[in-house]
């Protein structure tokens, strides 16, 4: 980008109004917060609804817009994979299948059920390792919002590190997980406010969807799942195996179904149905989200010159370059508000995921014992400042280091997929035994960090598949083989220790097992109503899937 | 949480989005040579002003219609 921004008062205006709303959001859910579980769950009070919009905006974090718009200009059209096939799937099983062992069993966090289903080695395990990797994931996303206001505005890193942590601090202490998701809501709608006037302008630019393919120089880039041939790809993602179970299996499964930054969400719907529709709800403006993503990515590599070439703008410079080209005063200032919001959304999901998991799973059960709610809703706001002041910190060290961000994307990919084979046997098959969820767990994890730094050394992830000179790895292609890597290693072991070990007994795997339902859950009476088709969550999984599947196929045929 | 019938988050989405509306509409109706040819001659503004304020409507009109309860959803 050539200078800032040029703002005119209007935009300055509606980013004030935005966050005006916010601290007043912030402020009128404080009065309804009195118990840990109107903090931490919103009382499981929401209607499907909003949680399902709150779960759509969780992951629509201004990392994730910026970084779709990247992908759609670096990998083209197969960008769409990323959506279709690494979230909707996934979306579909933990709002069909998933749901009801985490809702009915009313745990607080995804760390909870693994103490309940395991024992409290694994818990203490999975809950430390949640609570740091989402204070770090915190601080990413406070330093990459402090860069794209320095960018975008010109204000000093510092300056506004320090000013959207004064934001989250106030309206999450304040509101507690309502506070957070009524903020997502509200950030959907303006993001895409703020998003829907580039794409069309952008379109209108090249000539529309036509006009966009014909510009796009390289064929590849059209390509979504043609040239995945294993051993002689040409798609810019690798290989079929690499995409379908890496990417589309392992990652997106461990990512939706096991984050609790998501899934916490869903549990704060009113009932085992809202909370089942939650993520399916959210799969519908998942599916449409690649038109404001990935078209302006691919836009912009037909409209401005040396994008992600040495001496050109980065690929992440995407939205930024579009924003100042495009927009006028006006639109101007809801993209910059929906950008903001973005990102202080995914930095609210991590911050109200940690101080969850560290009151409810750290600090009650292996702390401080046995005292009243009240102490346990003080400690949870008092985690909520103190988890802010370590992202900030840690915002300052990111600050130091060029590529930290997709280092620690990359770390947090080591605990997600294993963890999605520990989850899957657990649900699945009573006679896992406890200890065998501890082993597999970690060393599903070491086995995520053994392929990564092997990666390097392997041809089958190069180009022409000889590890040349001067050739780059495919760096996501690696990514989802060690995916599958840490996914087959935690499975293995997590098998074997089994048969040598004790496993619990039914008695105490009921609801928390696939087979063994609990006679006295809390949601048993839902069972006897009967649903209308389109709040019934299979049917509507069904719809999704066809959809999805309809798209792709499309996308192959017209492109 | 228990919001009581005295909190809706769709009166908050109509009330911010409304706002927003009507501020680029009138942008939208004034905005000058300059500003469209920014925006490769579409009249962006009051474009994206009008959509905002149909859906602004359409969420005060839902949550007028169906007033919030507690088992509503």
């Amino acid at each position: 980008m050539t200078g800032t921004l040029s703002l005119g008062a209007v935009d300055w205006f509606l980013l004030a109004v935005y966050f005006g709303a916010i601290i007043a959001i912030g402020l009128y859910t404080k009065r309804a917060v009195r118990t840990t579980g109107d903090f931490f769950l919103a009382g499981r009070s929401m209607p499907a609804w909003i949680t399902g919009l709150a779960f759509i905006s969780a992951n629509l974090g201004a990392l994730e817009i910026i970084g779709g718009a990247a992908n759609g200009a670096q990998y083209g059209a197969a960008a769409v994979h990323f959506y279709w096939l690494g979230a909707i799937p996934a979306m579909v099983f933990l709002g069909v299948v998933m749901m009801p062992f985490y809702y009915s069993t009313r745990v607080h966090s995804v760390s909870e059920y693994l103490r309940r289903r395991f024992n409290n080695q694994t818990h203490l395990l999975n809950s430390v390792v949640f609570a740091i990797a989402q204070m770090l994931l915190a601080g990413v996303n406070l330093f990459a919002l402090a860069l794209i206001v320095k960018l975008l505005i010109g204000w000093p890193l510092w300056l506004s590190i320090a000013l959207s942590a004064v934001f989250v601090l106030a309206y999450i202490t304040l509101g507690g997980l309502a506070g957070a998701i009524y903020g997502e809501v509200l950030q959907f709608f303006v993001i895409l406010a703020g998003l829907i006037p580039i794409v069309v302008i952008g379109l209108h630019t090249v000539g529309g969807f036509g006009g966009l393919k014909d510009a796009v120089q390289d064929p590849t880039l059209l390509h979504t799942w043609q040239g995945t041939a294993p051993g002689h790809w040409t798609n810019p993602l690798g290989d079929w195996i690499g995409l379908a179970m890496g990417e589309g299996f392992v990652l997106a499964f461990g990512y939706w179904t096991t984050n609790f930054a998501e899934v916490q969400r869903s549990l704060a719907a009113k009932d085992l149905n809202s909370a089942r529709r939650t993520p399916l709800i959210a799969a519908f403006p998942k599916m449409a989200l690649p038109l404001f993503t990935v078209v302006p990515g691919m836009i912009a590599l037909v409209i401005i010159p040396k994008l992600g070439q040495p001496g050109g703008p980065t690929y992440n410079d995407v939205i930024p370059e579009m924003m100042q080209r495009f927009l006028p005063t006006g639109v101007l200032g809801i993209a910059l508000t929906g950008l903001l919001a973005a990102f202080m959304a995914g930095m609210a999901a991590n911050i109200s995921g940690f101080n969850t998991v560290f009151t409810y799973d750290i600090w009650k059960p292996y702390v401080v014992r046995d005292r009243d709610d009240r102490y346990y809703l003080t400690a949870g706001r008092y985690a909520t400042v103190a988890g802010i002041a370590v992202s900030v910190a840690a915002a300052f060290v990111a600050s130091e280091y060029n590529n930290i961000q997709n280092y620690i994307q990359l770390l947090f990919s080591f605990f997600n997929s294993p963890l999605f084979a520990t989850f899957l046997l657990a649900m699945f098959w009573k006679r896992v035994t406890p200890w065998a969820g501890f082993w597999g767990m970690l060393s599903g994890t070491a086995a995520a960090a053994v392929a990564h730094l092997s990666a390097y050394h392997i041809g089958w992830f190069y180009p022409g598949g000889e590890v040349g000179p001067h050739d780059t790895i495919n760096a996501q292609m690696a990514n989802f083989y060690g995916a599958l890597f840490a996914f087959v290693v935690d499975a293995v072991v997590t098998i074997a220790v089994t048969f040598i070990t004790k496993p619990k007994p039914e008695s105490e795997l009921r609801g928390l097992v696939w087979g063994l339902p609990d006679p006295d859950s809390p949601d048993a009476h839902e069972a006897s109503v009967r649903q209308p088709w389109w709040k019934s969550p299979p049917v509507l999984g069904c719809i999704i899937l066809a959809l999805t599947a309809a798209l792709s196929v499309w996308l192959v045929v017209a492109v | 949480m228990t919001p009581g019938k005295t909190f809706d988050v769709r009166w908050l989405i109509a009330g911010l989005l409304g706002l927003y509306g009507a501020v680029l509409t009138v942008l939208g109706v004034t905005d000058g040579p300059a500003e469209l040819a920014k925006a490769d001659g579409i009249r962006i503004n009051l474009w994206i002003g009008l959509g905002l304020l149909t859906v602004a409507t359409a969420f005060a009109a839902w949550a007028k219609l169906a007033p919030q309860r507690r088992d509503e959803g």
